[in-house]
């Protein structure tokens, strides 16, 4: 394969966006709070990374109340989850065909 | 982004919501009512409703009022359900035919009830080696085998304890480690409350894009 037939998502090659990606791939579903502490994120990049991953549909944005307050909660949808897949599996790739 | 780092990642969010000290606490109370259940089986079914149904639904509550708004919520994978395999069958049948073999033996009178009680906590310490296991699958703590260890080697010293009376043994065993959970859940809720305050979040919809 060569590198030009690669296809490496831009969308989740992004750092944060990776954090992200891999965060929730390996749960069901996780908060804003949940995702900022772990990945290291303040709330208004990891609010700006959100809004992409939900325009490219890769995950889902749920909006509740919890205690009167704002609850935002994030999934992985299917989508997102086999781009995930398919990035990792183009990542691996690169790495094998090295000599 | 390998296998191992994905791993690591689903393992620290495991361990993340093991820290408010809940876990202890609820196995703390088991224990402590544990030896009440033993001595008087008529109970089973009220422990079954209020450990069972209402449990759960309370430490959510509990969950959602304090540990969420500080250190978020995330719900985990759920398990898939073990394939049958023939491990799990050869299990099945050995608790299956232990259990005959039990119940045969003490309506015969070859093993009494105070014989049950004596060995209880030993099995038990055995069987806490499942939880122990799991734990430390899912977190990468080596710390849950301290939990297997030191419940089966207490479990067997109280059981050979023999000029000890049966049922006071299992009682003092059961209570001494519920109480231990119960003070050590405590210890870590405090903790925890103290080491995360609640987070105060602006509202994603009031963040400047």
């Amino acid at each position: 394969m060569s590198y030009d037939d690669m296809e490496i998502d831009k969308l989740i090659h992004e750092p944060a966006r990776l954090k992200i990606m891999a965060q929730l791939y390996v749960v069901e579903e996780a908060d804003f709070i949940f995702l900022m502490r772990q990945t290291g994120l303040t709330w208004g990049n990891l609010s700006s990374h959100m809004s992409k991953l939900e325009s490219a549909e890769y995950i889902e944005v749920r909006k509740e109340f919890l205690d009167k307050k704002p609850h935002t909660i994030l999934k992985l949808t299917s989508k997102g989850r086999d781009a995930f897949r398919r990035y990792r599996g183009a990542l691996n790739q690169v790495f094998k065909d090295l000599p | 982004m390998n296998e191992q780092n994905l791993i690591e990642i689903e393992q620290k969010s495991y361990s993340e919501m093991m820290q408010d000290g809940f876990t202890e606490i609820l196995l703390g109370l088991i224990l402590l009512v544990f030896p009440v259940l033993i001595v008087r089986p008529e109970f089973v079914s009220i422990f079954v409703v209020i450990y069972i149904f209402f449990m759960p639904h309370l430490l959510e509550a509990i969950r959602k009022k304090h540990v969420y708004p500080r250190i978020g919520y995330v719900k985990l994978k759920e398990e898939e359900p073990p394939k049958l395999s023939i491990g799990i069958i050869a299990v099945v049948l050995l608790i299956f035919v232990s259990v005959i073999v039990i119940l045969y033996s003490l309506s015969i009178g070859i093993i009494d009830r105070y014989f049950i009680w004596r060995w209880l906590p030993t099995v038990f310490g055995f069987i806490t080696w499942g939880p122990s296991l799991y734990l430390k699958e899912k977190t990468g703590q080596n710390k849950y085998y301290l939990l297997g260890t030191s419940m089966t080697i207490s479990g067997v010293v109280v059981s050979l304890a023999g000029s000890i009376p049966a049922e006071f043994a299992m009682t003092v065993y059961m209570v001494s480690w519920g109480l231990f959970f119960l003070v050590l859940g405590l210890i870590r809720l405090l903790v925890f409350i103290r080491k995360y305050p609640v987070i105060d979040t602006p509202g994603v919809d009031s963040v400047e894009l």
